[in-house]
């Protein structure tokens, strides 16, 4: 999708009247972000095995969540993946934290935008041709913790310089790690379950934050 | 046993180290993985649960002609095996005594077979998988002790340590220097690098060997990151300007997964003449990387068979870093930024005075902006803590920006806990001719690494002549040397003293800079402004001046950047000496100049560019409207003007206050969205900014707030608390914002430090709506603690209620209705 109308659509965008002078500073702030930014990926593929109920990789891995069974219900390998912009991009914020609040919040949705870009690309320009959507450690039942685990599958210090704090959010900041099941029905993403369904500012505006309206399903 | 023969082995190392070609082993993951150990497992533990495979390992290498072997303790540190079954010790000690079998499997197959052979064992260190502080969390002490663990358990057991695959300049650093302080063993060190020939925290393989030098490591280099081939550029690099014995350890090429399991794509026969190719342009040890086998080891020897060992020698530069990049003095002119001192800058004290920091970021981003290369800093004000303040400012400097600093203090204590704490190779201000100083200051440039900045003052006080000046910098120079440091890390200021009153004196000056470059061949730097005290018109002497010294040959002119014309000066010079080639810098800087010389004034472009565009974009020029359209660049005069005729306070009541009102209802409604609403919040605040400092000068009131933010532990999301602390400070609250991921004693100390009259949490995520709980109880034990308030979207009334927090609001504007009914600094009723 057209990174610009997701950075629009991070910042709440439904729709208002931009002046030509605010169109461009957001022009500009995308375009600062994609020169500083350095997208790296990681990933491998594993194929699931099921016995019992129980989910397995041949990697040190535990997939064993209800939200991952039901994500990986029919898929017949999963794709694990870590994407980062960099620790550039993190000084730049730092520096806009400073001197500039608006440039901050344009520049900080459109590197959300980008690294969800940089996934999307991913799976892309990989050989399959159905997925479900991406998933997150943090969603749903599925602790944090099992960041770790990826990060020492995919030896992401290594690959792209992306480690854990101790507590276990990624540095760069504009990281992502992702588990999506790969073939049998695609699964699509839903709030429910979501920990901020009630005040989230996403729903309270009618959309939701994995989705621009246009692309929601009515 | 083993002992007294690691003492020996140290010394014959130290000898053999840039005199013969060193060769180390291969990889030991991939080998572990062909083994049967998972992806995602603890190669670590291998050493006790595998022991057998281990030291089959070594003994592979060894046997495949490696001389050099490294302990399977990549990891082996607190943090990566915080989860493992075994200790730090455990691990450390099993894989020293593996190396150490495999060695004497070795020396017997070899006495078996009338070989002569001796073998090195070198514990190998691995980054602690977190970043370090400010980018990450982990402080930069807290990595030092780590290290420092792990060198204990070796310091007598080992022939020496190989430091490897590190990306942040400022945790290796850290690792070296746990090296050196704990243990005499001899210290490589690698860093990896990417295809952009950049570490993967975007340090140069030129800044990478000025650190390293600096520290005083035996040899560096660089391991895994890509195949050989890609690394041909990288080993380019350091070897053009390295001048300590540089390790070379690609990986196997690139990992390729099939089916769960990884190969890797460059053959043994192509590894190998590349291999070739580092030797014969001068490197003095290699080995491999993640895919290499003994295989891999064996062809390079054979490869290597006929290629003499010719190792490079450069000669020394004067170079500073910062995390990311380096500068070269005497190449072209460096400009060294003044403006981060507060000698005769009465905002400045001010600011260091009262800790707000924020001011003295700013003026580094102006500088930095401005063109500057180097930043002097000095925040040495009478009645703070200047080495507490001076790390924490160079702490957030480093956060923000990339250039090399200069520290500048006269206390050597706050020297060395400056260096001590720089991310790169600092400019060190400075010593002088006196013994005292030297004494106190060369170690510490010896230990940290540093170029020092010698001033030609002495017990006697400067010397008019040049000669004496520079008979000065010679001895210094020499003093130096007996500290083990070149002259290539000193640069000489010869001192510039005041025209109006010593006139001959700046001949003199430029005199001295001419002989210390010339006959001395030390690179130098000078205090331009100073020439210009009591004169009227100062910049046209200082401008003149400035021409003067670059041409006696001043390599690093410290001045206002700000000054375009000053600067301008330099871009000219750098035509005129043919530094700036096709002056290519000089057209793209000056193309759009106009020329100011006839109207005789100095005018600052910067300006006349912003008032043409404001004057021509905006019609109603009135306070309620500049605040809706968000121009923070005008509004200040606007409200200026305002003052002529209206008291502060009405303005704010008046117009300010209203025109927030309308703009808050406009996103509720969803007439605006969220830049437009933060625009204009910030236009708000630089109005509040200068009617503030107006009601403060006329003593009627101290200012709302301080407001305490920060969005819990493990959280990063934080635009929320943004948009909340914009929205604050637009309604004129001083806010202190503490950033995201705080721990509880972040904020605990924070607010014992700021004594804030309402300290605002926010959480995103489940999981930290537990450590916001935390924190709160933390915050409930410090006797009179004001009011927490919460939010985030995880949150309710209820949650909120539940976890011990006074307040709640649902968004940014509930904040301030709730903020204005708890705090009335400055109480409107008094108008
Ligand atoms: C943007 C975003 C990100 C960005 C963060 C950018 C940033 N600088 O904050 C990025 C892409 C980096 C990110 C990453 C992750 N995220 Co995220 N992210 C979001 C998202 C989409 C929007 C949050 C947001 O900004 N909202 C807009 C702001 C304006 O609203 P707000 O914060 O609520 O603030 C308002 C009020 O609450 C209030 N308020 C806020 N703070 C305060 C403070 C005080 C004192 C007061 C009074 C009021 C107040 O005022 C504000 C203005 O009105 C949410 C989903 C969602 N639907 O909300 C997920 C979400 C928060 N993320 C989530 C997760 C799990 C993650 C990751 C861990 C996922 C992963 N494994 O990769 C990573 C962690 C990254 C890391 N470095 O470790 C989960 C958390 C789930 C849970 N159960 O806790 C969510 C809910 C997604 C989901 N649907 O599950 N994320």
């Amino acid at each position: 999708m057209d990174i610009k109308n997701e950075t629009l659509h991070y910042l709440g965008y439904t729709g208002q009247s931009l002046t030509d002078e605010e169109d461009r500073r957001i022009d500009e702030a995308i375009a600062e972000v994609i020169e500083v930014a350095r997208p790296m990926t990681v990933h491998r593929v594993f194929p699931l095995s099921r016995e019992e109920k129980r989910l397995s990789v041949p990697a040190e891995l535990d997939l064993n969540y209800s939200s991952l069974h039901e994500l990986l219900a029919d898929a017949g390998d999963v794709l694990i993946l870590a994407a980062t912009l960099g620790l550039e991009l993190d000084r730049r914020l730092r520096y806009y934290a400073r001197i500039d609040a608006s440039r901050l919040v344009i520049m900080d949705a459109a590197a959300s935008a980008l690294v969800e870009r940089v996934c999307d690309k991913l799976q892309e320009a990989l050989p399959f041709d159905s997925y479900t959507f991406r998933f997150s450690p943090g969603y749903g039942d599925v602790p944090l913790l099992l960041q770790k685990q990826i990060v020492r599958v995919l030896e992401t210090q290594k690959r792209i310089g992306m480690t854990l704090t101790r507590s276990l959010l990624m540095v760069p900041q504009k990281s992502i790690t992702g588990i999506v099941g790969i073939g049998g029905a695609s699964k699509k993403r839903s709030c429910m379950g979501c920990a901020l369904f009630e005040n989230c500012e996403f729903r309270k505006r009618g959309t939701v934050c994995y989705a621009t309206k246009e692309q929601m399903p009515e | 046993m083993l002992r007294n023969e690691g003492t020996n082995a140290r010394i014959i190392l130290r000898e053999k180290l840039g005199k013969e070609l060193l060769v180390f082993d291969g990889a030991m993951g991939s080998q572990l993985h062909a083994r049967g150990s998972l992806p995602g497992e603890l190669p670590e533990e291998c050493n006790i649960d595998h022991t057998d495979w281990i030291v089959d390992i070594h003994a592979n290498y060894l046997e495949s002609g490696a001389s050099c072997i490294l302990t399977n303790t990549l990891g082996s540190n607190r943090f990566h095996l915080e989860d493992s079954k075994y200790s730090v010790r455990e691990v450390i000690d099993a894989a020293v005594y593996n190396g150490r079998a495999a060695i004497e499997r070795e020396r017997s197959r070899c006495e078996r077979e009338g070989i002569d052979k001796e073998c090195f064992l070198f514990f190998n260190i691995g980054p602690l998988g977190q970043l370090l502080a400010p980018i990450g969390t982990l402080s930069f002490e807290d990595a030092y002790d780590a290290f420092a663990e792990q060198v204990d358990l070796v310091k007598d057991s080992v022939d020496g340590v190989l430091i490897e695959t590190m990306s942040d300049p400022y945790e290796i650093k850290a690792a070296v220097l746990a090296v050196k302080e704990h243990s005499d063993l001899p210290v490589l060190a690698c860093m990896t690098y990417d295809a952009n020939g950049r570490t993967l925290t975007g340090t140069t393989p030129e800044a990478a060997v000025t650190l390293l030098e600096g520290l005083g490591v035996d040899g560096l280099g660089v391991n895994c990151s890509l195949g050989p081939k890609e690394l041909v550029p990288v080993v380019e690099k350091i070897l053009a300007v390295a001048c300590k014995p540089v390790i070379v350890e690609p990986n196997a090429g690139l990992p390729v997964y099939t089916d769960g399991k990884t190969s890797y794509n460059v053959t043994v026969e192509e590894f190998a003449t590349y291999i070739r190719g580092f030797v014969e342009s001068g490197i003095s040890a290699f080995g491999g990387c993640c895919g290499t086998t003994p295989e891999y080891i064996r062809a390079c020897l054979q490869e290597l068979r006929d290629t003499p060992f010719v190792p490079r020698v450069n000669a020394s530069q004067t170079r500073v870093c910062g995390p990311t990049d380096c500068v070269r003095i005497g190449d072209r002119t460096v400009v060294c930024g003044e403006r981060l001192n507060p000698t005769g800058k009465k905002k400045l004290k001010e600011a260091l005075a009262n800790h707000r920091l924020d001011e003295v970021f700013s003026e580094a981003i102006a500088q930095e902006k401005a063109g500057a290369h180097v930043l002097d800093v000095n925040v040495g004000v009478p009645g703070i803590d200047e080495a507490q303040t001076m790390t924490e400012v160079i702490r957030g400097l480093q956060e923000i920006i990339r250039l090399p600093l200069q520290i500048d203090s006269s206390d050597p204590e706050v020297l060395e806990r400056a260096c001590r704490v720089y991310n790169g190779k600092p400019l060190i201000n400075s010593v002088n001719g006196k013994q005292s100083v030297m004494e106190a200051v060369f170690p510490i440039a010896r230990r940290y690494g540093g170029v020092v900045i010698a001033l030609t003052i002495d017990e006697n006080g400067v010397p008019d002549s040049a000669d004496a000046r520079v008979a000065i910098a010679e001895r210094i120079i020499k003093t130096a040397a007996s500290y083990g440091i070149d002259k290539s890390d000193i640069i000489v200021d010869c001192l510039v003293l005041t025209a109006s009153a010593q006139q001959e004196g700046a001949l003199q000056t430029l005199e001295a800079v001419r002989r210390v470059r010339e006959a001395l061949g030390v690179h130098t730097i000078l205090g331009v402004s100073n020439i210009s005290f009591g004169l009227p018109n100062r910049p046209l002497i200082n401008k003149t001046f400035l021409g003067m010294a670059l041409y006696a040959g001043l390599d690093v002119p410290i001045i206002n950047p700000l000054d375009r014309e000053l600067m301008g000066v330099i871009d000219a010079f750098e035509v005129l000496s043919a530094k700036d080639r096709d002056s290519t810098d000089y057209v793209r800087r000056h193309a759009g100049d106009i020329n100011t010389a006839v109207q005789g004034s100095y005018i600052d472009t910067n300006r006349t560019v912003n008032d043409t565009s404001s004057g021509a974009s905006s019609h109603d020029e009135s306070i309620g409207a500049l605040v809706r359209s968000g121009r923070k660049d005008i509004i200040a005069r606007a409200v200026e003007r305002e003052l002529d005729d209206s008291q502060p306070l009405s303005i704010i009541n008046e117009l300010l206050i209203p025109a927030l009102r309308e703009v808050g209802d406009l996103y509720e409604k969803g007439t605006i969205f969220l830049p437009q609403l933060i625009s204009a919040a910030e236009a708000a605040k630089t109005a509040f900014g200068v009617l503030n400092e107006r009601i403060v000068s006329e003593g009627k009131s101290e200012g709302k707030g301080p407001v305490l933010l920060a969005t819990v532990e493990g959280d990063i999301h934080d635009i929320g608390k943004n948009i909340v602390k914009v929205v604050l400070e637009s309604y004129g609250f001083a806010v202190v914002d503490l950033g995201k991921d705080v721990p509880t004693n972040k904020v605990v100390s924070a607010a014992l430090q700021y004594r804030p009259k309402l300290i605002g949490l926010s959480a995103l995520m489940t999981t930290t709506v537990t450590s916001m709980k935390k924190t709160i109880e933390a915050l409930k034990d410090i006797p009179d603690i004001c009011p927490v308030i919460v939010g985030g979207a995880v949150l309710t009334g209820d949650i909120a209620r539940g976890i011990g927090a006074d307040f709640y609001a649902k968004d940014a504007m509930e904040t301030v209705a709730i903020a204005e009914s708890l705090i009335s600094g400055r109480s409107r009723e008094q108008e």
